[in-house]
């Protein structure tokens, strides 16, 4: 059964004049999902993000949202996207509904709306301050709930942690997945947050100079690359050459540890023989997953070698 | 509701608590009670030399207004407007809602003629309380009538005639993030229109930084007011066609 994707494009590139910023982009997202789009500064997110709410049209190259052709020339189909672009865009003369208010006038929605999503982003108290009082996290949270008016069944947000405190990170965390798990929602965050692109996306993809180096679940990501065996051996000295003699390759680490790369648990078992048989005593032995940033510089810096 | 109508709704509430606002109100009042001050300072000289005083303020008031100040206060206004969304980047949200581009800048046009509008009915109301004031000093002054005919008819036709200039200032204004640009240009504008003041009428009826003062003339002031609001509507719409179609990075 084929999945539903709500975000497609198809060979889409964009050109600022001689400099092409985003070459051939095949971008699928899955309805329901929780993508995490990450790249290097530069690498040309915010131009595919500007790409898919209409703020520039593409030089070739179609887009889809929910399966739809959509254009500058159909705005329409923007209903369905609700965003939050860099920083939040608020009006600091005006309090925290006023602001909410200029949007809900614009899409002509229900005035119950702005007070749903107040209560949504935790915002209800503090309504009625002007925004110019509000602290970052709290003008992050407005601007959340700016996205959210709508009730848009496909969020795309850039950066949305920025700002935010640990215990509001962790409540942006719980309000996507619930936002994703009840209302059905799709979202697509740009962010340089790698720790937390892993704690909360399930899919991935990585953008480099405008090409796309990977997209698909966490996993698939991942599983692109072995893990690491991390050891502490009681002679570090004399097992680095022993290793090295039989083809693993090994690197020292600045606490004494030993780190290799691994593909299954029966290679973690051949290295603790080999040590053994050797006369090195292994204290610690733990096999790590490689982590989303791992994977993330790995993949930029494949594109840098091969350029 | 029209996608117009949402943006003239969503764009008056954004003018709530802002320096533009204020200034509409505050520039009227501050042609008035400069000409008060003068006239209070020196209103014996005044009133040797009119036969109706009244009249002579009148005039006055509408000369700094026509002249100098409204083509200044809509220079502001414009540039002030657009700053609302200039600052903090808020056209990439607006233009991520569902809602074609033109109606977001034609509402901030009507805004910025809105305060225009404003300040104008503003102006002859406290033209009144300072004729007032000044009927209470001068003795002079209590059986002088107000020339209502030529304040109103002044200040409304000056008013619709700077629409070239609104155009031309809100065009500016969206069109360049920074203030330098459009307040330059205007001013620039008005400066060259006090320095040409004696040059030929049609010139000054064409010139969009004169073309109110020319408008608020009892001689000839239907090439001005004609050129002003035909002028300026076609310069609105090219502006918000314009600046629709314009990618934004």
């Amino acid at each position: 059964m084929p999945v539903s994707l709500a975000i497609e494009t198809r060979d889409v590139t964009y050109r600022f004049g001689s400099l092409t910023a985003i070459e051939a982009l095949n971008l699928q997202v899955p309805t329901g999902s929780i993508c995490g789009f990450l790249g290097p500064n530069g690498a040309g997110k915010t131009t595919t993000i500007r790409l898919l709410l209409g703020l520039l049209n593409p030089s070739s190259g179609t887009i889809l949202i929910d399966g739809q052709l959509t254009s500058r020339a159909r705005p329409e189909l923007r209903s369905r996207i609700g965003a939050l672009i860099e920083s939040p865009s608020l009006y600091p003369n005006l309090t925290g509904r006023e602001n909410l208010e200029v949007i809900r006038r614009l899409l002509d929605i229900a005035p119950a709306n702005v007070s749903e999503v107040l209560q949504l982003v935790q915002l209800t108290e503090d309504s009625d301050r002007l925004v110019r009082t509000y602290s970052l996290g709290m003008r992050q949270r407005l601007g959340l709930a700016v996205a959210l008016l709508g009730n848009p069944k496909l969020l795309v947000l850039d950066e949305p942690a920025n700002g935010l405190d640990p215990a509001g990170v962790h409540d942006l965390r719980d309000l996507l997945r619930t936002l994703v798990r009840e209302c059905g929602a799709t979202v697509f965050l740009s962010s340089h947050l790698l720790a937390e692109v892993e704690q909360i996306a399930d899919h991935v993809a990585i953008l480099d100079r405008g090409h796309l180096l990977f997209q698909g679940t966490l996993d698939e990501c991942q599983a692109q690359r072995s893990g690491f065996l991390i050891l502490r051996v009681d002679r570090p000295e004399k097992a680095v050459p022993v290793l090295r003699q039989h083809g693993w390759g090994v690197d020292e680490r600045p606490d004494g540890a030993l780190s290799m790369p691994v593909a299954t648990v029966s290679d973690a078992a051949a290295v603790n023989a080999l040590l053994g048989q050797n006369g090195i005593a292994v204290h610690h032995l733990a096999q790590e997953r490689a982590s989303l940033e791992a994977l993330f510089l790995n993949a930029t810096r494949r594109l840098e070698q091969d350029d | 509701m029209t996608e117009l109508t949402r943006a003239i709704s969503a764009e008056s509430l954004k003018l709530k608590r802002t320096l533009a606002l204020r200034l509409a109100v505050i520039a009227p009042l501050f042609i008035v009670l400069l000409q008060l001050g003068v006239y209070l300072a020196r209103g014996e000289d005044v009133e040797r030399a009119a036969t109706n005083p009244v009249a002579g303020f009148a005039r006055g008031i509408v000369t700094l207004w026509t002249l100098v100040f409204l083509p200044f206060w809509a220079t502001l206004a414009a540039s002030l407007c657009a700053s609302l969304d200039h600052d903090g980047n808020h056209w990439d949200q607006l233009f991520a809602l569902p809602m074609r581009r033109w109606p977001v800048y034609a509402a901030k046009w009507i805004i910025v003629f809105g305060l225009v509008v404003l300040s104008s009915i503003c102006l002859p109301l406290f033209a009144v309380a300072a004729v007032e004031i000044l009927k209470q000093v001068r003795v002079g002054w209590r059986g002088a009538a107000l020339p209502w005919r030529l304040l109103l008819s002044g200040v409304s036709r000056s008013c619709c005639a700077c629409l070239l200039l609104i155009s031309l200032q809100c065009w500016l204004s969206l069109r360049w993030r920074s203030f330098l640009v459009a307040l330059g240009v205007g001013i620039a504008g008005i400066m060259s229109g006090i320095i040409l003041i004696s040059a030929p009428m049609r010139f000054l009826s064409l010139y969009p930084w004169t073309a109110s003062a020319a408008a608020a003339s009892p001689h000839e002031p239907l090439l001005p007011l004609l050129w002003g609001m035909c002028g300026g509507l076609a310069i609105a719409v090219i502006a918000c066609w314009r600046l629709a179609i314009r990618d934004r990075f």
